[in-house]
């Protein structure tokens, strides 16, 4: 496998990537707990503003913090999260998939709003995850050490167990962790989160 | 003389709110998350008096950051014994979207506190080092 060779490149120290890392990897779950605790008691049982505070709380915590702190200490860009222009072929794989998972969960027996609203739910969920999870920490990995494997083992363990440590061990395990090593080596192959988001919201969606 | 005083000035205000833990007869989960949080920042906030010296820096944030490491131990212990009482009065704020457990691992916890504990005090140097340039 090729090495995961991200496109700005900085004279920092070690230690100080090493405390990057540290940061990246545990101020946005903080942020998105915080925030979610904070807006969901301030509006309690409101359904319509729930996908709202979810919006807010995992946008402002994965995407906003990860991109303003990795632009002022790396001076990244948007393609250095793996974010790309949709090709043609993008297009028929984005409506292929979203075809596809409402068709099989209708066949299944669930009604439209219930595929509907879970998903608008999963979309905002697997794309704040997959800019954070792959996005972010797979960019700063790659200044620790540039190893494909190391990249792709690393930031599927922080994923799978940090992100979800309120999860018991064993699920995180044998439910999120291989999810995370497929996704981790999509997004090192190709570079593009895309195909990361597709993968994890069908993921999601199909084990509702 | 002044590092020492700051480092004092640290040391007081954790004890002072792990003394404060005990002053809450009801606690809860946004108190708690107050408590916990309010001498984080504090301490963090020390780091921007000390005068910063390129050389060990790293190591003078992590003495700065010690007094709170070790406050974060000692409050799981104390949160540990509390904990059937904090559960109760957070029962408060249940909603369907917030729900209100026991389920987390209070070691994975503890190591998620610290680790937002000394990228407080890192990110709280990076900002001396970049004031004392411009």
């Amino acid at each position: 496998m090729e090495s995961f060779i991200p496109s700005n490149k900085t004279s920092k120290d070690r230690i100080s990537v090493m405390m990057d890392t540290l940061v990246l990897l545990f101020f946005p779950l903080m942020i998105v707990a915080i925030s979610g605790v904070i807006l969901f008691s301030l509006f309690p049982n409101s359904e319509t503003l729930n996908l709202l505070i979810i919006a807010i709380s995992m946008g402002l915590g994965f995407c906003i913090l990860p991109y303003l702190y990795l632009k002022r200490q790396y001076n990244v860009e948007f393609t250095s999260f793996g974010i790309k222009s949709l090709s043609k072929l993008d297009c028929l794989l984005l409506l292929l998939v979203f075809g596809g998972v409402s068709s099989y969960l209708l066949w299944t027996g669930e009604t439209y709003s219930f595929v509907f609203l879970n998903s608008v739910q999963m979309l905002i969920v697997a794309s704040t995850e997959e800019f954070w999870a792959r996005g972010a920490i797979c960019y700063i990995l790659s200044k620790i050490n540039n190893n494909p494997w190391f990249i792709i083992i690393v930031s599927s363990i922080c994923f799978a167990f940090l992100t979800h440590i309120n999860e018991p061990f064993i699920d995180n395990l044998i439910y999120r962790l291989p999810g995370a090593l497929i996704m981790g080596f999509i997004f090192v192959k190709t570079k593009n989160l895309v195909y990361t988001i597709l993968f994890h919201f069908s993921y999601n969606m199909l084990t509702l | 003389m002044k590092s020492k005083l700051i480092l004092l000035i640290s040391v007081l205000i954790q004890i002072l709110f792990s003394i404060l833990f005990f002053f809450f007869k009801e606690m809860d989960v946004i108190r708690l998350l107050i408590l916990v949080l309010s001498p984080m920042l504090l301490s963090a906030g020390l780091v921007l008096l000390i005068k910063p010296n390129k050389q060990q820096f790293y190591l003078k944030l992590l003495i700065f950051s010690l007094p709170n490491l070790v406050f974060n131990i000692v409050m799981t212990f104390f949160v540990h014994s509390r904990l059937d009482e904090i559960l109760r009065a957070s029962l408060k704020y249940e909603t369907t979207n917030l729900q209100i457990s026991q389920s987390n691992s209070p070691i994975a916890s503890l190591m998620l506190i610290l680790a937002v504990s000394v990228g407080m005090h890192y990110l709280a140097g990076q900002v001396k080092l970049s004031l004392s340039r411009s």
